[in-house]
């Protein structure tokens, strides 16, 4: 078997396996805003409906700060969603042949950078913009373990692999354009 | 292959901050297990018994089995990051750095997703399979598999540079 004909037969199972990752990361995508608009806002909903009760402690302003408090709970989960359409982007491009496409790298960037911001919401800022809503005053709080300080690099990493791809893409077409 | 200064200089960054990452949470892993497990052996836990000790270390290395597996696979990003920061960027190496990379995040997640409840339950004495379904699991699983595929276009495209470095 030639080197040519062992890389089509690899990229044509890259291909098959990148056409079931990309369908499964839509999934994932819609599954993540079901589940965050679900659980964050139609189930407390439905509880407040169920019962008209308030809690207590809240001001009179206290849908506002029962939205807040709800949407920047949900939010980590939103960005993760928009963090595997980004990945499907890419994913789809492979699958549909286009190993070498600057759109492909630019997109594992992107899902890299939005995991990173996810991460960022879930660890530091929503802790501490929910403490901050509940006492009334700005006050600093981390919620996190060794596995989320894990995902932050690794998220780090990803955002560079885009890069890496683009410089692949770059190379393609200038070989492609010698030959 | 030569790449922009700055990008190189961003991944010799990286690979640093990369390396002390693993570090950091490889001392983190150890002792965490060590520091439990010893505080409950002071404390009396099971009686003193030696057994209660190794089963609560054992626990212990269980839960961090995940982030055990997520080090590994940085590892490997630190090395791939290693080779960047020196301007290889379409090697082999690289391409086999990524696909552990993106191997090790794929265990994972499979160790958060069914392994380390599994092991737990088992420990506990409970026979059945236990899933501990999280979405920020899915979303590693998936990045790990397109890391991995990613790995293979890039060992393509290493063959399509040395092709190319041929010509020229």
């Amino acid at each position: 078997m030639s080197a040519q004909t062992f890389n089509a037969d690899a990229l044509d199972a890259v291909r098959g396996q990148a056409q079931i990752a990309s369908l499964l990361a839509l999934f994932a995508s819609i599954m993540l805003i079901v589940t965050a608009v679900v659980s964050f806002f139609v189930m407390p909903a439905i509880e407040y409906l169920r019962t008209l009760r308030v809690e207590p402690a809240l001001g009179p302003f206290w849908i506002f700060e029962v939205v807040a408090r709800q949407f920047f709970a949900a939010l980590p989960f939103f960005l993760f969603a928009d963090a595997m359409a980004a990945l499907r982007r890419a994913l789809k491009e492979y699958g549909e042949g286009r190993f070498f496409s600057e759109v492909a790298g630019a997109a594992v960037s992107r899902s890299g950078t939005i995991v990173l911001a996810a991460m960022a919401f879930k660890t530091a800022l929503t802790p501490t913009i929910q403490q901050s809503i509940e006492a009334a005053s700005f006050s600093l709080r981390f919620d996190f373990d060794l596995f989320d300080l894990g995902i932050v690099a690794f998220a780090v990493f990803v955002a560079a692999v885009g890069r890496v791809l683009d410089a692949a893409a770059a190379i393609k077409a200038e070989n492609d354009q010698i030959i | 292959m030569a790449t922009g200064e700055d990008f190189q200089k961003r991944c010799r960054w990286l690979a640093e901050m990369t390396g002390w990452a693993v570090v950091f949470l490889a001392l983190a892993i150890v002792v965490d297990a060590v520091w439990v497990a010893g505080v409950k052996r002071l404390a009396g836990f099971g009686g003193g018994d030696f057994r209660a000790t190794v089963h609560a270390l054992g626990v212990e290395i269980v839960s961090s089995l995940p982030a055990i597996f997520l080090v590994l696979a940085l590892r490997s990003a630190e090395g791939v990051f290693d080779r960047m920061g020196k301007g290889v960027i379409m090697d082999a190496a690289n391409a086999k750095g990524l696909a552990s990379c993106g191997h090790g995040v794929i265990e994972a997640a499979i160790a958060s997703l069914v392994i380390t409840p599994t092991v737990l339950g088992f420990l506990r004495g409970e026979r059945s399979l236990d899933v501990d379904f999280e979405w920020t699991y899915v979303v590693l699983l998936l990045l790990g598999t397109a890391l991995t595929l990613f790995a293979d276009v890039l060992r393509d495209a290493a063959a399509a540079r040395a092709e190319l470095d041929a010509i020229i």
